[in-house]
């Protein structure tokens, strides 16, 4: 109310001298060091590598532009982005990463204009002209043969089938072997793996036999 | 305290702004949320966010400077109206109405002429997210903002049931926001660098503002002590006085509490200020305008700048 004056600190001036109660000013510069602090803390935090949507290859750029607002995620035709959490480092959370399980990535070759998470990403986190398959690389496939179900001799072929780029082939025993030099990581391996979904599960199997794995060095 | 009308209204509104975003985690439209909504590839960045994201790029992106000149001149227009209509942190942290708050009237600092702007914490949080940005690299604000945490918690939360995806970030993200906006006291009016910006955007905002009519507010009108207006506001404008008032006009959300309130319907929002209040000093009981010619660019001042 009004009339009701409760004088019990500092918040209040006197007549013509604006400025702000000792009180604020600590909040200000409690809460400024607060946010530099979580961000010194985030930018420190161990991270994982991750696949990334094309044109996001520059780890460190996505990171600097990427704002969070997940458009990407939300346009894949393939279903191939998911965000990415906690668990892959503080400054990684709500940042795109390929999920293979849900999709793989065809470049969005059937598209007009290109990758449609390029196109749809405001602060050009993902950017490139003229993306293709060819020279567009987010990964390289690796099989883990004590998970795989060739080399148990059932004769699978599911992944070498997927390929869309010719980079698996089967060996002489009948097991897939990765092209590195062709293979570019979109991830369609993965997606048609059945060795995590079929009876016969190895022992210690968290994944499916063949995954994409990031570039070492980028 | 009785829930308003218009206290209903906006939340509806801010429900069916979430609700579109929601719909669109699972279309293919591209309707993004807060961080950037829009469709397929027409987007509205966050102004924050894009300005953050350009600083830590060190360049200019024509989709991110779109979205803040588009966004200044929203708030030219309307002033800060996304913070009472489209914002769900708004109504997260006044759950329990007036009696939260602690900016007791009386005690607002009294300033020597009336300003367009007004610093106060708010902006050391936005220097912060800028310097902070400016060495680390990264829009480090985004990290911890509570109103895209809260757009990603409903994601998050949907992917949980959907594809039973589990992860700690939904936990770390419920922390965050509790500490945000429960634990902490007034993060719109005190701490949100977004709020901020808006109120910087809307300092030159003459359109819709809350007006009082002298001739039939009870105070001006006929001396009573009245008041209803400031305590219904929740950045506590005092409209007949503004040097006396914890805030300025800029940061006026139009939530139209104040019109609601009014025991003699004397707040108006005209497009235009009328012209007649405009020489006589609008709306204010002390004789001093509001607005004067000088102060109506949005000019800052200095006053009060922490450290001082
Ligand atoms: S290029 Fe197309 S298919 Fe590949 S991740 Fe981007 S939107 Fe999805
Ligand atoms: S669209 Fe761009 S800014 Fe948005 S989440 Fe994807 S990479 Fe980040
Ligand atoms: S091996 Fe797998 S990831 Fe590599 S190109 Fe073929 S399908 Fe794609
Ligand atoms: S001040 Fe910030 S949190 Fe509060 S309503 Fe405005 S944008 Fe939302
Ligand atoms: S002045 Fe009126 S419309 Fe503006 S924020 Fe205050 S109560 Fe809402």
């Amino acid at each position: 109310m009004m009339d009701k004056k409760t004088h019990d600190d500092t918040n209040h001036q006197g007549k013509g001298s604006p400025s702000i109660s000792r009180r604020e000013f600590t909040l200000g510069i409690v809460g400024s060091c607060a946010v530099l602090a979580l961000g010194c803390g985030a930018t420190f935090a161990p991270r994982s590598a991750l696949n990334r949507p094309p044109g996001g290859q520059d780890e460190t750029h996505l990171l600097s532009a990427c704002i969070h607002c997940e458009k990407c995620r939300e346009v894949c035709p393939q279903n191939a982005i998911a965000p990415a959490h906690l668990e892959d480092g503080i400054m990684c959370m709500r940042t795109p990463r390929m999920d293979f399980k849900a999709g793989w990535c065809n470049f969005c070759e059937d598209v007009e204009g290109g990758p449609r998470c390029i196109a749809a990403c405001p602060t050009l986190a993902l950017h490139g002209d003229n993306i293709t398959p060819q020279n567009t690389v987010i990964g390289v496939a690796r099989l883990v043969p004590e998970w795989c179900l060739a080399v148990r001799g059932t004769g699978c072929h599911s992944c070498v089938d997927a390929c869309p780029y010719g980079a698996l082939s089967l060996d002489e025993d009948h097991i897939p072997v990765v092209d590195e030099t062709i293979c570019n990581g979109c991830g369609a391996c993965e997606y048609s793996c059945i060795s995590l979904r079929t009876g016969i599960i190895t022992e210690g199997e968290t994944d499916r036999a063949i995954t994409v794995h990031p570039l070492e060095v980028r | 305290m009785r829930k308003l009308k218009s206290t209903r209204a906006r939340f509806l509104v801010m429900l069916a702004f979430v609700a579109i975003c929601a719909i669109g985690f699972f279309t293919r439209g591209g309707i993004g949320n807060v961080c950037a909504v829009g469709w397929d590839t027409i987007t509205l960045a966050c102004p924050l966010g894009a300005i953050l994201s350009m600083i830590a790029q060190r360049t200019a992106i024509p989709q991110a400077l779109i979205s803040v000149i588009v966004v200044l001149a929203i708030c030219l227009l309307l002033g800060r109206v996304f913070c009472s209509w489209l914002c769900p942190v708004h109504f997260m942290t006044n759950p329990k109405g007036r009696k939260q708050r602690q900016r007791p009237i009386d005690r607002a600092p009294v300033l020597k002429r009336a300003r367009t702007l007004r610093f106060d914490t708010r902006y050391a949080i936005l220097l912060a997210a800028i310097g902070s940005t400016l060495i680390l690299g990264f829009p480090v604000f985004c990290l911890m903002c509570p109103i895209g945490i809260t757009f990603a918690l409903v994601l998050l939360v949907m992917r949980l049931f959907v594809f039973g995806e589990t992860t700690w970030t939904i936990i770390l993200f419920l922390g965050v926001l509790i500490a945000e906006v429960v634990l902490l006291p007034h993060w719109c009016n005190r701490l949100c660098p977004l709020g901020a910006l808006y109120s910087l955007f809307s300092a030159g905002n003459k359109t819709l503002l809350p007006t009082v009519d002298e001739s039939s507010c009870l105070e001006t009108a006929k001396g009573i002590k009245c008041g209803a207006c400031q305590r219904a506001c929740h950045v506590d404008i005092n409209l007949h006085d503004i040097t006396k008032s914890h805030a300025t006009l800029s940061e006026c959300t139009k939530c139209r509490a104040c019109a609601e309130v009014c025991p003699a319907s004397a707040i108006t929002f005209p497009f235009l200020p009328k012209k007649k209040e405009a020489s006589q000093g609008a709306a204010s009981n002390s004789g001093k305008p509001i607005f004067t010619e000088q102060e109506s660019s949005p000019t800052i001042l200095s006053g009060t700048k922490e450290g001082e």
